[in-house]
């Protein structure tokens, strides 16, 4: 605890850096997934391809992941937000996809008789009626860079794996929980909230989708 | 060194890392799976234990370098150290799958077994986890994939396995292991997920052929 105190100013730092790496990774995974979601829906052709490969990056273990940064991307933050970016990449697009392939059949014709466009369609009816599975991806991709942000460490990118690695190599439990309690109280409170979100969402959306049901 | 340099020198090391990394794997998914369908099972049948799981939902949401890091002080470096977040993010997606694939069950199935005289144990091995398999199966395969990653992640505790590569490549700028042990390692990842995958659909053709 001492430690914690004594270096609060420090910590935090860290902490805004590592939420830093996290945001960003966020931003970029959202801003790519949701188009390539929308484009699997679309595409026979590619949704095979797409959702694939962005299972097949999920698969390979962390570690690994952020060492083959090296070689290709060199140290620091460039490839440790590339890292993460791709993680994350994986809940945003299936659930943009599952999200949209799930909306009933009889919102999209009834907006087509309404004579809305494809793009209307897409804008109006899809995402809005898809949005509550679209933020459970987003939140479990929250979750998820948060843990895997403390690797960016390995690669020179700084955030709280700084003091969590740090802490095991020089055996000193208070360094680890410097790092992991931030890191914890990040992923549940992100957890937390935006489930609330979600919920929040689900019953504006429910009444939304009775509406267009009708 | 060339590639080649470096595969002659260390390759006996790398096949040892891959045997070690492959062992540590079977064995910890062997009893992250039996001990997640045993505690699914159980938090499914006795009520009571339903307030695990909250603490269930927040451990699944601390990273595994988290627990391997606040394990040290218990129980050391070292494959006892591994032991906490191997099992904690092994057990984890086999019980929740568990749970969901037995809450699944459709009424009807269990309500015919049991109106022709099967036992609560008759009921549990010959209807409901037979049917509940699939989804079992696909925790198993979340279990799996975590594994492989975990056990990379414990290299940094002293356990050998592909991830020793990975780490020696990064503490000496040195692309060889590097590119060898994340390799070697994401396609042992790909290939547990490939066989799980042909195992899901196997058991959802026998259980979805049910009427």
């Amino acid at each position: 605890m001492d430690y914690i105190v004594a270096n609060f100013d420090r910590i935090l730092g860290i902490t805004q850096r590592h939420l830093e790496i996290c945001g960003l990774s966020l931003l970029f995974a959202i801003a790519i997934g949701i188009p390539l979601g929308i484009i699997a829906t679309r595409s026979r052709l590619l949704q095979p391809l797409i959702l694939g490969s962005i299972a097949l990056i999920y698969t390979v273990p962390t570690l690994a992941m952020f060492g083959l940064m090296i070689p290709f991307f060199g140290l620091g933050m460039v490839p440790a937000v590339i890292a993460v970016t791709l993680y994350s990449l994986l809940p945003v697009v299936q659930n943009t996809y599952t999200g949209i392939i799930n909306v009933p059949p009889a919102a999209r014709e009834a907006a087509t008789g309404l004579g809305m466009s494809s793009t209307q369609i897409l804008l109006r009816v899809e995402l809005p009626l898809s949005l509550v599975v679209l933020s459970g991806g987003i939140r479990l991709a929250v979750v998820n860079a948060v843990g895997i942000g403390t690797l960016a460490s390995l690669i020179g990118a700084g955030g709280l794996g700084d003091l969590i690695f740090r802490g095991i190599s020089t055996v000193s439990p208070s360094v680890v929980l410097a790092g992991s309690i931030p890191v914890i109280l990040m992923a549940l409170t992100a957890d937390f909230g935006l489930k609330l979100l979600e919920k929040a969402m689900a019953r504006r959306i429910g009444l939304a989708g009775a509406e267009v049901a009708h | 060194m060339s590639f080649h340099q470096y595969f002659s020198i260390f390759g006996d090391q790398i096949v040892s890392l891959t045997i070690q990394h492959v062992l540590l794997f079977l064995i910890a998914f062997a009893v992250a799976a039996l001990l997640g369908v045993v505690m699914g099972v159980a938090i499914y049948r006795i009520h009571a234990l339903r307030i695990l799981l909250p603490v269930v939902n927040i451990l699944q949401t601390v990273p595994e370098i988290v627990l391997l890091a606040l394990a040290i002080p218990f129980l050391g470096i070292g494959y006892t150290g591994a032991l906490v977040p191997l099992l904690v993010k092994g057990i984890l997606p086999v019980l929740q799958n568990t749970i969901s694939g037995l809450q699944s069950v459709r009424p009807e199935m269990k309500e015919a077994a049991t109106g022709i005289g099967m036992s609560r144990a008759q009921l549990l091995f010959r209807v409901e986890l037979p049917s509940a398999l699939p989804i079992i199966l696909a925790g198993m395969r979340i279990s799996a994939i975590m594994l492989v990653s975990v056990i990379t992640l414990t290299a940094y505790i002293g356990v050998e396995s592909l991830g020793t590569l990975i780490l020696q490549g990064i503490a000496r700028m040195d692309s060889n292991p590097l590119i060898v042990g994340s390799g070697l390692s994401a396609l042992l990842a790909v290939l547990v997920n490939q066989i799980m995958i042909y195992l899901e659909r196997k058991a959802l053709r026998r259980t979805g052929a049910r009427p």
